[in-house]
Formats: C-alpha cells, structure tokens, sequence
C-alpha cells in the first residue's frame, strides 16, 4: 500500500512539474527560445506573492489575482525589449541572455530579500487532506494544485486550437517568416506567447512556495525539473508537459520510498531512459518544422 | 499612377550583391511578369517588395508613399500579399486553419473561406486535414488561398508553377482572370516563361540581378526575350 500511495503523491507532485514546465515548453515551442531564467522567473514570482501577502494582508492563493497578471506584463516587455533581439536565429544568443537574465534575478532576490529561507502561508489547506483509505490520503493543496494544472492545460489548449490568437501563435510556431507573410507581427506574438508562460509559471512559482521553503538561488533546480517535464513528454505538446511532470514526480516518489536518497537521482534516471529510448519525448508534435 | 513602383533596387546577401539597380514599376489593375534565369534575383525582388529582405539601397514605393522602412506585416494590413516560394504554408495547422490565418488583419474584400473554397474546389474536400500531408498543388492553392484571405491589393505570385506538373499549374492559372476580376493587381515571378507570357500584361526580364527588358509580350520578339533571359 506504500507503493500505491507513492504512485497518488507522485502524480499529485506532477501537477506542480507541470505548472513550472508548460511555460517552458510554449516559449521553445512557439519562439524555439530556451529560457534559462525561467525557474528563477518562477521563483520572483513566489517573492513577489511574499510582497502582495504582507502588503495586502491577504493569502498566497488570493495573491495570484495580483502576481499573475503582473508576471504576464512583465513576460510581454522583457520578451519584446530584450529577448526578441536575441531571436536572429543563432542558437547561442537566447542561451547567453537567458543565463545572465537567471544571475541578475538572484543576485536582485538575494539582496532584496536575503538568503533567508521564506515560506507562503496558505493557512488551514496546507495541512488538510482527503483521507482516501485508512492509509492513504492526499493533500487538498497537492491536489488543488493539480487541478490547477489540468484546468490551465485545458484553457491553453483551447486557446491554441480555437481562437485566432492560437491559430497565430501555432502558425508563428510553424514557420516566423511566412507568419510574418500572411501579416502576423511576429515580435508581438513573442511577447503575448512570453506573457503567457510566466502567467503559469508564476502559478506554478506561488504554489511551489506554499508547498516548500524557497530561497533566492532555488530557480535553477526547478528549473532542471520543468526541463525534465518537457523533455519526456516531448517538445511541443501541453499534454505531454503534464504526463512528463507526472512521470517525473511518480519517479521521485518512488525512489525516494526505496530511499530518501534515491528520490531525486531517480527522477534523473528515468528522464535519461526515456531520453535514450524515445529521444523525441512520448508525445513530439508531429509536423512542425525544426529550427 | 503607379501602385508599386521599385526604383533603382540593391540588395545584398552579405557580399553578393543579388540586385542592381532594379526599377520595375506595376500600375492598379495589371498582371505583370517577372521571367528570368534560376539565381536572377526574382524571388529576391518580391522579398525586397514584401518586407522580408532589406533593400540596400534605392527606393519602394507602394501607393505613393515610401514603404522601405514599413514591417512586413503592416505592408500586408496595406494590401501587399506574398505568395511565398516553396508555398510555407502552416504544415501543424488544418487546411481552413491555414485559410483563416491568412485572413488575420480582417482586411475586407471580396474573399473569404466560401470564395477561395470556390475557386479552388480542391480545397474544399481537404479542408479539415492537416496541411501537411497536401499534394504540392494542393498546398500551392492553398498558398494562394491564404494570401487572397488578406483581401490584398498587391498579390505578389513566386514561381507558383515550380515543381508542379503541367495540368496542376493549368489549373492554378486558370483562376487567375477570377483573381483578376475584382481588380487585383499582380506581380508574378515565374521560371516558365510560356506561362508567364501568357498570363501577363508586361513582363521584366532579369539576368544576374539587373533588368535587361521589359515590354509587353506581344511587342517581344522570341529571340529578345531569349537573348535577355540568357545574356546571349
């Protein structure tokens, strides 16, 4: 029955892999950009609920109202006042600026904030759980939290199937020049795509704080785990950002009850059997062209 | 007056230099032909008109006002459509998705999904596939399609008969008086000269990025074209 409960912590784990990984996998999908800032974006968004918590009076759950809408502005300007002039199509110049942009997050947490350990308090949800049998249960938040996952999944996935925006982002995606063809301002849909993926991983940086303390140089291990998510899911595919997180997580979980030592090495294990088995990831995208 | 009107064009990939001086000018309502060699700087031309290529120096004007320094994509909210070589449409999007892509800015006009589906009925039947698994005509009209989605002013056409067997570009030629119809005005770009002597008003002949004839076909004698097409 530990197994079993492993397997319901690990999945429910997932959901936040997830959540830290989908705006990882949009900005390479749509602008081929790998964002080295990103856990550490990620990260500026649980500080930044830290800010609205104590300056509001309200919790970190309610903080999303303010952090998220201002991490999706804060996406739009950055990707069209600095990364989209590194989009010349050289792989190099994204990596470097994303990397400089990771230090300058961390060195700006460290001496706003300090190297002190913070924590978010949700309050009661934190603690509470759904007692399933006698010896399972799974936590309200983990579960809230991937629910979250699934719904953002879901509207994302919407939006890129049924409006004109995400027919646009899908079409940037494809092929930047003949976007631009048909009228599409491709440095704008960068910017809106950007917007986007620090809109969930700020969700996904505030739900990480509610669950675990974090620090100001915390970005880049989450970081290597939204990577992971990505990867065995494979590049391009929301649904296979989730199933990769939940893999990842149901990973952790069960090495870590083979031993607590194990938990982080196995997920890294199984990313690199699924790397080396399926180097394409469980579900690639078919179709799209390659940068 | 003049709706596009290319003075003394330069362009350059790095050191090469791909146009020299190239004036071409395309009145409201005609259909004119660009011919000329492989690497004669056709394509490069119609890239240099839609914004993709920057032009070194010389002058563009579309309309009446300077347009060098305007986005592609404004270029296209002004009525100049491309119609790329090599086709580029969205392989990860449907056939109508691709369609109504095209329609992005909302210009307004005379085409829609139900036109273009009209007058290319191939289309019609694939319209829920994926794009990418489309013939070469096939996914040729739906280039065209999308383009004429945006409502343009300007169609610019690069080499739409490449790689396509001759009853395909008989039947992607043969919607071109509907195109024309409304009033469309067109650049075309074509490897085969029959076909775009037979479907213009005037033609340019470029040899190695300059203009070495322009006229209207039935003014041409066959060894000019021939002697301007090859530079012997």
């Amino acid at each position: 029955m530990v197994w079993v409960n492993a397997v319901v912590q690990g999945i429910l784990v997932g959901g936040l892999y997830a959540l830290l990984a989908t705006g990882l996998s949009l900005s390479f999908g749509v602008m081929r950009l790998v964002n080295l800032a990103h856990g550490d974006l990620g990260m500026l968004a649980a500080y930044l609920s830290l800010v609205v918590v104590s300056v509001a009076g309200i919790g970190p759950l309610e903080s999303l109202v303010v952090v998220v809408p201002l991490m999706m502005v804060i996406g739009y300007l950055l990707q069209r006042s600095l990364l989209n002039f590194t989009l010349r199509g050289e792989v190099l110049p994204p990596l470097l600026v994303t990397f400089g942009l990771a230090i300058i997050i961390q060195s700006g947490l460290l001496t706003v904030f300090s190297a002190d350990s913070q924590g978010l308090n949700a309050g009661p949800i934190e603690i509470a759980s759904l007692p399933i049998t006698d010896q399972i249960a799974v936590g309200w938040l983990p579960l809230l939290t991937l629910a979250v996952a699934v719904t953002i999944l879901v509207a994302l996935q919407l939006l890129l199937s049924r409006t004109g925006l995400g027919r646009a982002l899908r079409a940037t995606s494809d092929d930047g020049e003949a976007a631009r063809i048909v009228g599409i301002n491709n440095r704008h849909i960068y910017g809106v795509a950007m917007a986007i993926a620090l809109g969930t991983v700020a969700i996904g940086g505030v739900f990480l704080g509610i669950r675990t303390t974090f620090g100001p140089a915390d970005g880049p291990a989450r970081l290597i785990f939204a990577f992971e998510s990505v990867i065995i899911g494979g590049l391009g595919s929301l649904w296979g950002t989730l199933l990769g997180g939940i893999i990842l997580g149901v990973s952790q979980s069960i090495g870590g009850q083979i031993s607590p030592s194990y938990q982080v090495l196995a997920g890294h294990l199984v990313f690199l059997a699924i790397l080396l088995l399926r180097p394409t990831g469980l579900f690639a995208r078919p179709g799209a062209r390659q940068a | 007056m003049n709706l596009l009107e290319v003075a003394n064009a330069n362009a350059f990939y790095g050191d090469f230099q791909a146009l020299f001086d190239v004036s071409v000018a395309v009145d409201e309502g005609e259909t004119v032909a660009i011919i000329g060699a492989n690497g004669a700087g056709k394509s490069t031309l119609l890239r240099v008109i839609a914004g993709l290529h920057p032009l070194r120096a010389g002058t563009l004007a579309y309309d009446g006002l300077p347009i060098q320094d305007v986005a592609t994509h404004r270029r296209v909210l002004g009525g100049i459509c491309l119609v790329p070589e090599g086709r580029r449409i969205f392989p990860s999007l449907s056939v109508d998705e691709n369609l109504q892509v095209g329609a992005y800015l909302g210009r307004r006009g005379p085409w829609n999904l139900a036109s273009v589906k009209a007058l290319f009925p191939m289309l019609a039947k694939v319209a829920r596939r994926s794009a990418a698994v489309l013939s070469g005509g096939e996914q040729q009209a739906l280039a065209i399609g999308r383009a004429l989605m945006a409502n343009p002013r300007l169609l610019l056409l690069d080499e739409v008969s490449l790689g396509l067997a001759p009853i395909v570009v008989g039947q992607l030629y043969a919607a071109m008086p509907q195109i024309r119809a409304a009033g469309m005005t067109i650049l075309l770009v074509e490897q085969n000269t029959n076909q775009a002597l037979a479907a213009a008003d005037r033609v340019y002949c470029l040899l190695e990025g300059r203009v070495t004839l322009n006229g209207r076909p039935a003014d041409l004698a066959r060894s000019e074209i021939t002697a301007a097409y090859f530079g012997i």
